[in-house]
């Protein structure tokens, strides 16, 4: 798709010459419509959920490291309706397992990484003057913080939060006489991701229609970063999936409300016996994972995308492979609707089916391996600078690596027989979307904070933050693979039974379960470095200038100050891609996007 | 063959609600009567308390004895129907099936397939020194199949643990007793295996015992998940 005439943007730019734009406080910070302060909104939001969320597995990780042990720290967050004596209930440990699982995919990750970079970087990189609709983008961003709010104030009813694990399989969901999270906790867990998905669906379509229409003269489809490429893919993966959970849900509201049978058969629970018949659990299962699955690219996904910026940027070299690269991020897309099966090999389901997602689990693998390793030619001879967030990059890509390749085990039905629903997949997981995709929401933390506050993060805040959040969360996860190897189920309150059977066993875990949870206290408490470092630079960090990356995206073309409509004149008009680093004959390391094309120059 | 089963059967005689002309009569005369002492009411006993002009109960209590009433009159016809449709011969398959509750034991070297159920949510049958683990689903039947090849015995002399034993655990989160629902697994040498077998009674021989049978309740019964083994 080539240029855009200028015509339409004609009254746009007249946008850029009013001076005086009536805004009141609500206006600015609360109610407002610009792709900017939604973006900081999102990301503000993320990180409180995302601290709660924590507080929560530290809360269920010291119960698991030390079992029967009474702790003021529990007294002290839950009180004696959840913590008598100081030792976690075994219903809240479920609880907060799935409190914690819940707040991390969604809002910390969904939210953080898509809802945020996705607002402050497709305009920005675009070069257009706001979203499609900033109306529709504020109604995005209000109905995820409706969302946490609802989610949050289910930890404090009587009954306690959902308690199912954040899958939320019925039907043990269904039913409150199985466990009381699934009374009034379950509602509002469903009437929270309802209004998440709604505003998840809200912003996604902003999105691509801003991607697909709003693009700059001569921004053609080829010209985008790599990151609009990430965030496009992934409105669409959101569109197409999360309806999805929302029918999931919206099913299971039902069985649990209006006494139907979607999920429930030929149940006796709590001495009860319930008439329901003909339904499936599994119905439920394929139904969410068909989200499930996606869901997690579409974390991972901008994760990559902003990745591709920085090292690039920092490496001073064109990213390799950008092709390949749009290639795998259209791939990855396209194959994550089709695996959705892999989380479900032990179900009962037919294991030729099994095969068949074997297959395209292991294929989903190809473009994943195709990213690292452009991502490791584009280091390869760079001239690297090690700022914060090219760390977090680079961690990314090394954390990717280390996950992925448990993911290829747990790809395989015949081996996830035996690892199923244990540690190891936990490890997989927390190191994938805890580690990988959460280095890279830092990692765009750290490298678009001066386009988000005008001001520089402390560099060296920033590096000790990476260190202590590395070998923190390493310390936490690796050891997972073991005890998983060694069959310790998941969601599990504690290890007594292996007491009863294979004594030397659950010596091992105990003392692994220690380690674990001292690394999650040292990381934790690692976070405080971030946290100082972000809101003191907010507002006492040093001024940044307009280009402190030297990059060539859009984005470091507006000035400093923020205003509405982004630039102050006319749009930008775009001549190359945005990967000219150290190009042969030029002068500069960088060429802004926006440069001609020099005499006798040839585009990439 | 294992026997036919229906989960309106389930009486405390009956937990695993096997399929005989016996065990439907039963449920029938359980779903009319309920208990014996009444703390569970029957059809009979809800409908005489409701319809009793003397009896005051407060709402939520009337609402709930209602719906009791309600559900278990829908259930009643349902047994009906399958009463109706029973065919006798099938018992026998029912009556030859051993029932044991608190250990599994298996035959070295002898290929089994383990058919599972469940009774109120999704549990998963982990055997994690087998290698094997299939989730168990309510409404369906899930199995597989799996040939143990090192007995107790000789896994504690390899362990060096005397006290070792095999285990079958929940991986499945079921509930607030997740982590405690198991079972301990016996592999058996044969000579222990047949040892064993002549100990066991048949359904038939418990079930069709004229003193009702004080069943023990253990973790695993009131969590739901059970198995039952075919001898052939």
């Amino acid at each position: 798709m080539s240029a855009i005439t200028h015509d339409t943007h004609g009254h746009h730019d007249a946008h850029g010459h009013h001076d005086h734009h009536e805004e009141t406080f609500i206006s600015k910070y609360i109610f407002s419509q610009d792709h900017k302060m939604i973006g900081k909104q999102f990301l503000i939001t993320a990180v409180f959920m995302g601290l709660v969320a924590m507080l929560l597995s530290l809360l269920f990780r010291i119960q698991l490291a030390w079992p029967g042990e009474s702790s003021d720290f529990l007294t002290l967050f839950l009180g004696e309706t959840w913590a008598p004596g100081g030792i976690l209930k075994e219903n809240m440990y479920l609880g907060l397992v799935t409190i914690h699982g819940t707040i991390m995919v969604f809002f910390l990750l969904t939210g953080g990484l898509s809802g945020t970079f996705s607002n402050i970087l497709i305009p920005l990189q675009l070069g257009a003057r706001d979203m499609a609709s900033g109306f529709l983008n504020m109604i995005s961003y209000w109905l995820f913080a409706a969302s946490s709010v609802i989610m949050l104030v289910s930890l404090f009813i009587e009954t306690g939060p959902a308690m199912a694990g954040w899958t939320i399989y019925p039907p043990l969901s269904a039913l409150p006489q199985a466990i009381e999270g699934s009374g009034l906790g379950m509602t509002l867990w469903l009437v929270s991701m309802t209004l998440f998905i709604a505003g998840s669906l809200v912003g996604s379509l902003n999105y691509i229609v801003t991607v697909l229409n709003l693009r700059t003269t001569g921004m053609s489809m080829t010209r985008m970063p790599l990151t609009i490429w990430a965030f496009f893919v992934t409105a669409i993966l959101g569109v197409l999936s999360f309806p999805v959970l929302l029918s999931a849900a919206v099913l299971l509201m039902m069985d649990r409300l209006a006494g139907t049978s979607f999920y429930l058969s030929d149940i006796i629970v709590g001495g009860e016996m319930l008439e329901n018949h003909g339904g499936s659990p599994l119905l439920y299962q394929h139904l969410f994972w068909f989200l499930g699955h996606p869901e997690v690219y579409i974390v991972l996904l901008p994760a990559l995308g902003l990745s591709s910026e920085i090292i690039s940027t920092n490496a001073r070299k064109p990213i390799f492979g950008y092709r390949a690269m749009i290639g795998s991020i259209l791939a990855i897309g396209f194959l994550s609707f089709i695996v959705w099966g892999h989380h479900m090999f032990v179900t009962g389901m037919n294991p030729f089916l099994g095969s068949v997602f074997v297959f395209t689990t292991l294929l989903i693998a190809i473009p994943s391996a195709v990213k690292v390793f452009n991502y490791l030619t584009t280091l390869w001879r760079g001239s690297i600078v090690f700022t914060p967030a090219m760390l977090f990059a680079i961690g990314l890509v090394s954390t990717f690596i280390t996950g992925g390749v448990t993911g290829i085990i747990l790809a395989d039905s015949a081996l996830d027989i035996a690892i199923h629903d244990t540690y190891f997949v936990v490890a997989h997981f927390h190191i994938v979307m805890g580690m990988s995709a959460v280095f890279g929401m830092f990692a765009g933390v750290y490298h678009w904070f001066p386009k988000m506050y005008g001001r520089m993060l402390n560099t060296r805040l920033g590096y000790a933050h990476f260190w202590v959040t590395l070998v923190g969360a390493y310390g936490v996860f690796f050891p997972m693979h073991f005890v998983g190897l060694a069959g310790a189920p998941r969601r599990y309150y504690d290890y007594s039974v292996y007491n009863e059977f294979d004594t030397e066993s659950y010596e091992m875990m105990l003392d692994l379960n220690v380690i674990i949870t001292v690394f999650a206290i040292i990381a934790a408490i690692g976070q405080i470095i971030f946290l100082f470092n972000f809101f003191y630079s907010i507002f006492r960090g040093p001024k940044a200038v307009q280009n402190p990356w030297r990059s060539n995206t859009l984005e470091w073309t507006t000035p400093v100050e923020h205003i509405h409509g982004n630039w102050p004149g006319a749009l930008p008009v775009v001549h190359r891609w945005p990967y000219d680093y150290s190009k042969p004959g030029a002068e500069e390391d960088f060429i802004l996007q926006t440069i001609p094309l020099a005499e006798g120059e040839e585009e990439h | 063959m294992l026997g036919k089963f229906d989960y309106k059967l389930t009486t405390q005689e009956n937990e695993l609600a096997l399929l005989t002309t016996a065990t439907i009569d039963s449920a029938i005369r359980y779903m009319e009567f309920g208990k014996a002492d009444s703390t569970v009411l029957g059809i009979k006993l809800l409908e005489s308390k409701l319809n009793n002009p003397k009896n005051i109960f407060i709402p939520e209590d009337r609402e709930k004895m209602e719906t009791d009433l309600d559900r278990k009159t829908r259930l009643l016809r349902l047994l009906y129907q399958i009463k109706a449709r029973h065919n006798s011969k099938l018992d026998a398959t029912a009556y030859d099936d051993i029932l044991q509750k608190d250990t599994l034991h298996l035959l070295k070297g002898k290929e089994y397939e383990i058919s599972f159920r469940a009774k109120d949510v999704i549990h998963s049958a982990y055997f994690p020194h087998l290698r094997a683990q299939i989730n168990t689903v309510p409404g369906q039947v899930t199995r597989l199949k799996v040939t143990p090849t090192i007995s107790t015995k000789e896994m504690r002399e390899r362990k060096k643990n005397p006290k070792f034993n095999y285990v079958l655990m929940c991986n499945k989160i079921c509930g607030s007793a997740h982590y405690k629902m198991k079972m301990i697994v016996v592999i058996d040498t044969p000579q222990q295996y047949y040892a064993w077998l002549k100990s066991k009674t048949t359904f038939k021989d418990d079930y069709l015992k004229p003193a009702a049978v004080a069943t023990d309740s253990t973790a695993t019964v009131s969590a739901g998940d059970s198995t039952s083994m075919a001898m052939n």
